[in-house]
């Protein structure tokens, strides 16, 4: 009875719900174009939403990353810089080794790609190492600090200039673009590589001892390293895991976009990450949130995207203004019914008083 | 009009989940002195908040010079003048002595600040109250003792006709406290009425004329302090006869557990020399700040230590971290239970199991909910704690239900020797004689107990041996306790050069 009741009043269900609402007025609104003669055709349907998809699952490994940092009650806004310099260094290592040094390309491309993902992780454990050293900083301040040194060292390695790959083996990272079948439904590459990652990290987060103290941390810190948990071990790794996470999304970005990359790229995609997380159900004072709910979340911001851009014509700056709405009410309505029953609590028992006094 | 300035008749406050304040009264004339005492927990602090304007009660009167007021806002208290010092004082560290004073009041000309004024305006206060430093000083870089007298001075530039002194002495010297005490008389004389809170029955009956008892939330009774016998005072305070609260056993000590060699710690401690054996409770005493928690923190692993040995079942310990002094069997109960001891937000089971997660409660690396359960199921039941289930949050749970669980982690972990630091502050009396009575089964399963703590009864009446610290050094050890009084440590905790001044 309880389980169920659980089940019922918990975050991930509200999304659910919240996605099958947003998912039911689009549909409508289409229906009724159709039905107005505005529009030919539906375009809301699913295989189409689907298809649609694919931009915003680049944020949804970022976004995973993101989770790790705010479960422990830390912030990491450099994800965006850290996924740029990954694949500058990717484009770069590429372009020296194969086109230069006349490696062969095959070879060339997975050195390349592991040179991306290291540099990743490097720079990861660079915010992690300067978050435990110096815990009296906030995250927040480290990694705006080290978001402005990333995207600067990006600079200095191609300045100003936009890399173009014209090389066939590079240009085959484009396969990540691709839409496949499954099942009948085309959905891009991305989604099946995210759901493998997402499982991966539920399992992580939610059922492994490991990931109970990562939340832990995120609780209450100091108590936590009282009772014998390794603390700045674990954050120092999450931060890594994080530019990992950063570093794949960047090798997603350059197959969707494999022929320019720009030192200014991914700019602000930290900001999508933090907004599913938060959405999740995952908080900035740490302790909290759940892989499904980010994962569902990024689901919501996506056709939210996808409905307000093609049903209404908005153009990408007021579908953001819709997306930071629903961040904000996402974040307040649960402040409101903690409060309210807090309330409720406190004049419960007040009535017990005065019945019990007089 | 009445004789009294503040009466408090019929307050109660509940918080979710427990009542801190239950029908209580209380009463004090102009030019009084009137102590407040009770067990920690009692409800004296929530009642000065009440006094103050820092809680809303949710029953009950206030009636300030025989006008019922509604003290909605701490500002408004100010305003009827109302102050309070507490035992750590600094509101702002970082800024001068005038303008702590003056904080939220300055002396201004137009939109800016008349500094002239506020230094001189603050240099008489400062001599009103005895004060030999600069307006101009920065309060972080004051004594203790200094920084209560800043806030005595902003509670007469406020004209504050009520001071409520919370615990004033807790932190100062005996000098330092005397000279605090002639400036509360001369107050008091000057018309001042004056809420005394302390632990020491000497103030008590030095300063106040009459004492208000308060006793789990509950009002027991206010009598004139001349006519009532000490005795009697704690009998109220505490509720029952206060020699069952120590259920000390005998116990036989077995093998050596800690040796402290001559450890260090520049500006913490230096030459400290302490030894627990198994089956034995070391009682570590001293005023605040003598070291004590950092030796303790070093010995597990929070600090290093400059120089000198830990010795810890026969093994000499270097570099080492919490997580490995667990591992070698030691048990740290940390003094801020709130803030180091327990994850507030989360359940009894989740809070006992994280210490031993990867050693008791998994398979593989995942984690198994049933023997979670089991062990914490069990920890419930062998230390009582007092909750429906080990679901609770123990953000919800009483102070010494909270301590027990913050036991039960320890205990998780089967430690061979545990640190207890100040194990029954902020614990209601029936909870401390529990906690006393797990110490005393503990040793005498032959665990070793190395307890911090500033309340002496407890320190005298647990412990087989007792080490004494005073600024960083340890000043006497005492192997007898039967015939120690609470004068004889006192004397050893004493900061020597200011005792002998």
């Amino acid at each position: 009875m309880k389980r169920i009741r659980d089940f019922f009043t918990s975050w991930e269900f509200f999304l659910v719900v919240l996605l099958a609402v947003v998912c039911a007025v689009f549909y409508y609104v289409d229906a009724g174009r159709v039905a107005a003669g505005i529009s030919r055709r539906p375009v809301f349907y699913f295989a189409n939403v689907v298809r649609s998809m694919r931009p915003y699952f680049l944020y949804s490994f970022m976004t995973l990353g993101m989770m790790l940092i705010l479960a422990m009650g830390d912030i990491d806004i450099s994800v965006g810089a850290i996924g740029t310099l990954s694949v500058v260094t990717l484009g770069v290592t590429y372009n020296n080794l194969a086109v230069i040094g006349g490696m062969s390309g095959p070879v060339a491309l997975t050195l390349s790609l592991m040179a991306c993902l290291f540099v990743g992780c490097v720079c990861g454990a660079v915010n992690g190492f300067l978050c435990t050293r110096f815990k009296e900083l906030f995250s927040m301040i480290i990694t705006l600090a080290t978001q402005l040194f990333f995207r600067g060292f990006s600079y200095l390695i191609i300045g100003g200039e936009t890399l173009t790959f014209k090389d066939p083996t590079f240009r085959s990272l484009s396969a990540l673009n691709k839409l496949i079948d499954v099942g009948g439904v085309k959905v891009p590459v991305s989604l099946p590589v995210f759901l493998v990652f997402a499982i991966i990290f539920f399992v992580w987060l939610h059922m492994t001892g490991n990931g109970r103290k990562i939340f832990a941390i995120g609780t209450n810190r100091s108590a936590t390293y009282y009772s014998g948990v390794q603390t700045d071990k674990i954050k120092f790794w999450c931060f890594v895991i994080a530019g990992l996470m950063s570093a794949v999304t960047g090798i997603f970005f350059v197959g969707n976009s494999s022929s320019s990359v720009k030192a200014d790229i991914m700019d602000g995609y930290h900001m999508y990450a933090i907004a599913a997380a938060v959405l999740g159900g995952f908080s900035t004072d740490g302790g909290k949130g759940s892989v499904i709910g980010a994962a569902i979340s990024l689901v919501i911001f996506g056709v939210v995207k996808f409905g307000l851009g093609t049903l209404f014509g908005f153009a990408d700056s007021a579908v953001n203004l819709s997306v930071g709405v629903i961040l904000i009410l996402s974040v307040l309505v649960p402040n409101l019914i903690e409060d309210w029953r807090n309330a409720r609590r406190v004049a419960r028992r007040r009535a017990e008083t005065v019945a019990h006094n007089s | 009009m009445s004789e009294y300035i503040l009466e408090l008749n019929g307050i109660t406050k509940i918080f979710p989940g427990v009542k801190a304040l239950d029908n209580v009264h209380f009463n004090l004339k102009a030019g009084e002195i009137h102590a407040l005492a009770g067990e920690n927990g009692a409800g004296k602090s929530t009642f000065i908040k009440v006094i103050t304007g820092a809680h809303q009660p949710d029953g009950g009167e206030i009636i300030l010079n025989g006008e019922k007021v509604v003290m909605s806002d701490p500002i408004i208290a100010q305003e009827r003048g109302i102050a309070a010092i507490y035992q750590h004082a600094a509101s702002y560290p970082d800024l001068s002595v005038a303008e702590n004073i003056f904080a939220g009041h300055e002396y201004k000309i137009g939109p800016f600040i008349d500094w002239g004024k506020m230094n001189r305006e603050a240099k008489k206060l400062l001599e009103a109250v005895d004060a030999d430093f600069s307006p101009t000083a920065s309060v972080g870089s004051l004594s203790v003792a200094q920084q209560q007298l800043v806030e005595i001075a902003k509670a007469l530039s406020m004209n504050a006709k009520i001071l409520i002194m919370d615990e004033p002495t807790a932190a100062l010297s005996q000098r330092e406290a005397e000279a605090l005490y002639k400036i509360a008389l001369r107050l008091r004389d000057q018309g001042t009425g004056i809420i005394l809170i302390s632990h020491r029955f000497e103030d008590m009956y030095g300063l106040a004329e009459r004492v208000t008892v308060f006793r789990d939330a509950q009002y027991i009774g206010t009598w004139n302090l001349h006519e009532v016998e000490q005795s009697f005072l704690i009998h109220q305070m505490v509720g029952r006869d206060i020699s069952q609260l120590y259920p000390k056993k005998e116990t036989e000590t077995g093998e050596e557990l800690l040796r402290l060699e001559n450890l260090s710690r520049t500006g913490f401690f230096r030459d400290v020399n302490i030894t627990v054996k198994a089956g034995e409770i070391v009682g570590l005493t001293g005023l605040v700040g003598a070291g004590r928690t950092e030796v303790m923190e070093a010995v597990f692993g929070v600090h290093q230590p400059d120089s000198g040995k830990i010795i810890f079942r026969g093994e000499e310990i270097h570099a080492h971290t919490p997580t490995q002094m667990m591992a070698k069997g030691l048990g740290y109960l940390p003094e801020d239970r709130q803030k180091d001891g327990l994850l507030l937000q989360w359940s009894i089971n989740h809070n006992i199991s994280l210490p031993v997660m990867a050693q008791e409660c998994q398979n593989g690396i995942f984690i198994s909910a049933t023997k979670e359960r089991q062990l914490s199921d069990g920890m419930k039941d062998l230390l009582a704690i007092k909750a429906p289930d080990t679901d609770t949050l123990t953000g919800a749970l009483s102070g010494g239900n909270q301590q027990k669980v913050v036991v039960a982690k320890q205990l998780a972990a089967n430690p061979k020797m545990i640190i207890l630091d100040e194990p029954t502050k902020g614990v209601d009396v029936g909870s401390k004689a529990a906690i006393y009575e797990i110490m005393s089964d503990l040793a005498s399963q032959g665990l070793g107990i190395l307890m911090i703590s500033s309340e002496l009864p407890e320190v005298i009446n647990m412990s087989d041996r007792i080490y004494v610290m005073s600024e960083g050094k340890i000043t006497a050890e005492f192997t007898d306790t039967k015939s120690l009084t609470q004068e004889i440590i006192l004397n050893a905790a004493m900061p020597k050069a200011k005792a002998a001044s």
